[in-house]
């Protein structure tokens, strides 16, 4: 299960998931973050507080995610992440690609 | 690094040599069973042959998928290797339910097991050999990856296990002799040897059906892939979809990417074979193919 909101702080998407990313609940990522009136944002956080597992198939999404974010000329960066999940994000390669930062406000002076 | 190719001809030196102490064991049970009358040695007979039949179809298994693929067979043979491990899971079923009827039949009507000392050397020695084939099977799976290696390890486990405590039990039998319940060690015994068997055969069969059914290699390797393309971050635009399975001790890996339309087909080619290569040498030995795609 997951559970996807967002904002828009100083002209920078923050993505909330709450829940689980994995091959079952990629595609509710791929839905919200298609949507139009996130798709024209370059500048993404993805708020990792409440989520709880991200198998490689969420991490093939999220790429997605950052991929399209730079095509637009900006970039996407992660915050809050849990123990469980940044060791996932190190593994991967993905905490030094795009950033681990301690929470959004960090991640969007970061991204800004 | 994971999963490097299988070495066939240490693998079937070491399925000849399992072959071999599996024969002398299976004739050695069985001159032991026909001098005595204990459950415990007549079943262990019986799983001695599950056990040669067992090993006899994996060397023939990895000499077949050794094989160079031909035109009828061009992925190779290697999924023979899973339909063998699932024979050997059904065989040890067999054994299992074997064991148990018996124990039944001696739960019902007692009887002191007589002539078992032969048994008891014999159970003793087997112990000692199986837990030496154990520990060479493990030292060659942290090298290299194979259904059959696996399930032989296991095999070796259990048995090892089952012929200590079998010989535990026939020297308890023979020093509380004139105790009634001692009567009822021997079936009691077998029992557990059923547990183990069912373990075991369980096993060595949900791990093969999931390979038979191409299922996706574990998190571990997959995210380990996903490393290879977050190093190469800037060489392509898309990541479509990324299809993996086994097939024995084989690995294919299928990455479908989407590129930037304004390159070459020249510069594309360079980028997907620089990424194949770079997973390559994460997998070993593995099949990888780097597909431009447009669509999922």
């Amino acid at each position: 299960m997951l559970e996807i909101s967002s904002e828009s702080i100083n002209n920078v998407l923050v993505i909330s998931l709450i829940g689980r990313l994995d091959g079952i609940t990629s595609k509710t990522f791929i839905d919200k973050t298609n949507e139009p009136e996130m798709s024209t944002f370059s500048r993404i956080v993805l708020d990792c507080k409440d989520l709880n597992y991200i198998s490689s198939e969420g991490l093939r999404v999220m790429l997605m995610a950052a991929k399209k974010a730079k095509s637009l000329g900006g970039s996407l960066t992660l915050c809050a992440v849990n123990a469980a999940v940044n060791e996932v994000m190190m593994i991967s390669g993905f905490g030094a690609l795009f950033g681990v930062h301690s929470n959004v406000q960090d991640a969007i002076a970061a991204i800004s | 690094m994971i999963s490097p190719p299988t070495n066939p001809t240490s693998k079937e030196q070491g399925l000849r040599v399992a072959a071999l102490i599996c024969l002398i064991d299976l004739l050695l049970t069985g001159g032991a069973a026909f001098f005595s009358n204990s459950l415990t040695i007549l079943s262990d007979f019986f799983k001695e042959g599950a056990d040669f039949v067992s090993v006899l179809a994996a060397l023939i298994t990895v000499r077949l998928v050794n094989r160079n693929p031909n035109e009828r067979f061009a992925y190779g043979i290697g999924k023979l290797e899973n339909l063998v491990s699932i024979g050997i899971g059904l065989l040890m079923l067999a054994s299992a339910m074997f064991i148990l009827f018996q124990a039944i039949g001696h739960f019902q009507h007692p009887e002191k097991a007589h002539g078992t000392l032969p048994g008891i050397i014999i159970f003793s020695c087997s112990s000692f050999f199986g837990f030496k084939m154990w520990f060479h099977n493990r030292d060659l799976l942290k090298i290299q990856s194979s259904a059959i290696l696996a399930s032989q390890s296991r095999l070796w486990f259990s048995k090892a296990w089952f012929d200590l405590m079998m010989a535990s039990v026939l020297i308890l039998a023979i020093v509380f002799g004139r105790y009634h319940w001692s009567l009822y060690l021997d079936p009691l015994a077998s029992l557990v040897g059923v547990c183990f068997l069912l373990h075991g055969a369980w096993e060595v069969s949900t791990s093969s059906v999931h390979e038979l059914l191409d299922a996706s290699l574990e998190e571990a390797s997959q995210l380990i892939i996903m490393r290879k393309l977050v190093d190469h971050f800037n060489d392509y635009e898309s990541v479509h979809k990324i299809r993996t399975r086994r097939s024995g001790s084989d690995i294919y890996i299928e990455v479908f990417l989407g590129f930037d339309s304004e390159l070459k087909m020249g510069e594309i080619q360079r980028r997907i074979d620089r990424l194949s290569l770079t997973i390559q040498d994460a997998f070993m030995g593995a099949e990888v193919n780097i597909i431009a795609s447009s669509q999922s």
